[in-house]
């Protein structure tokens, strides 16, 4: 890809063919969080994952309208960070989401669950009613 | 990098896929997805990539970019484990 690279930044811009190399280290971003920074970008530009799994994740992005490929590479940074950021979250917050729903489950343990008392029919609820006879 | 190549007097874009990022069943259904507006031809895998070809159906489709629009489903199947 004919662009221009520095050694700090991660990207490279191909200005002939309008599109953004993404160069990420697996270790760092691991490829569900490239799913979805990828994913939430397919609206704007194309994009295509390629490289290597375990060394070196490559992002091609080609935005669909005018927009600078350059802006769009940094933007696409930005992005993986947010959804880094939030599997971190995730994760500390993992054991209290947990410790919410155990309580929740745990809330109807004590109660007492219906009786059979029904089946004898105690108030005679299933006894047929009769006219009571009239006495002269 | 993934090569799209657009075809223009064919009218078929091929596309070298590479199947780390993108499962197979994952491009089999992108491609059956595909097949209702285009003739897609699935190939055979070379080291770790799978090579497709689609042909729109008809003739007032636009090709340019329907490869990229390809990927685009595909990672939109591909995320989803």
């Amino acid at each position: 890809m004919s662009g221009r690279k520095t050694p700090i930044d991660n990207i490279e811009v191909d200005p002939e063919s309008n599109s953004v190399l993404v160069s990420l280290n697996p270790k760092i971003y691991p490829l569900e969080i490239v799913y979805s920074a990828a994913y939430a970008f397919i609206d704007r530009a194309y994009v295509i994952l390629d490289g290597d799994v375990s060394e070196e994740i490559l992002v091609e992005l080609r935005p669909k309208a005018s927009l600078d490929p350059e802006t769009l590479g940094r933007e696409f940074n930005n992005e993986l960070v947010n959804y880094a950021a939030s599997a971190v979250q995730s994760l500390r917050s993992q054991e209290v989401r947990d410790a919410i729903v155990r309580r929740a489950f745990l809330t109807n343990e004590g109660a007492s669950a219906p009786s059979d008392d029904f089946r004898n029919d105690p108030k005679g609820i299933a006894n047929l009613w009769k006219q009571p006879e009239q006495k002269d | 990098m993934p090569s799209v190549t657009v075809n223009g007097p064919d009218r078929k874009v091929e596309m070298s896929i590479n199947l780390a990022f993108y499962p197979m069943p994952k491009v089999l259904m992108a491609a059956q997805d595909f097949s209702g507006s285009c003739w897609v031809d699935v190939r055979g895998v070379n080291s770790g990539r799978i090579q497709l070809s689609i042909r729109p159906k008809s003739q007032e489709q636009d090709v340019s970019l329907l490869g990229h629009e390809f990927l685009n489903y595909l990672l939109s199947l591909a995320r989803v484990r």
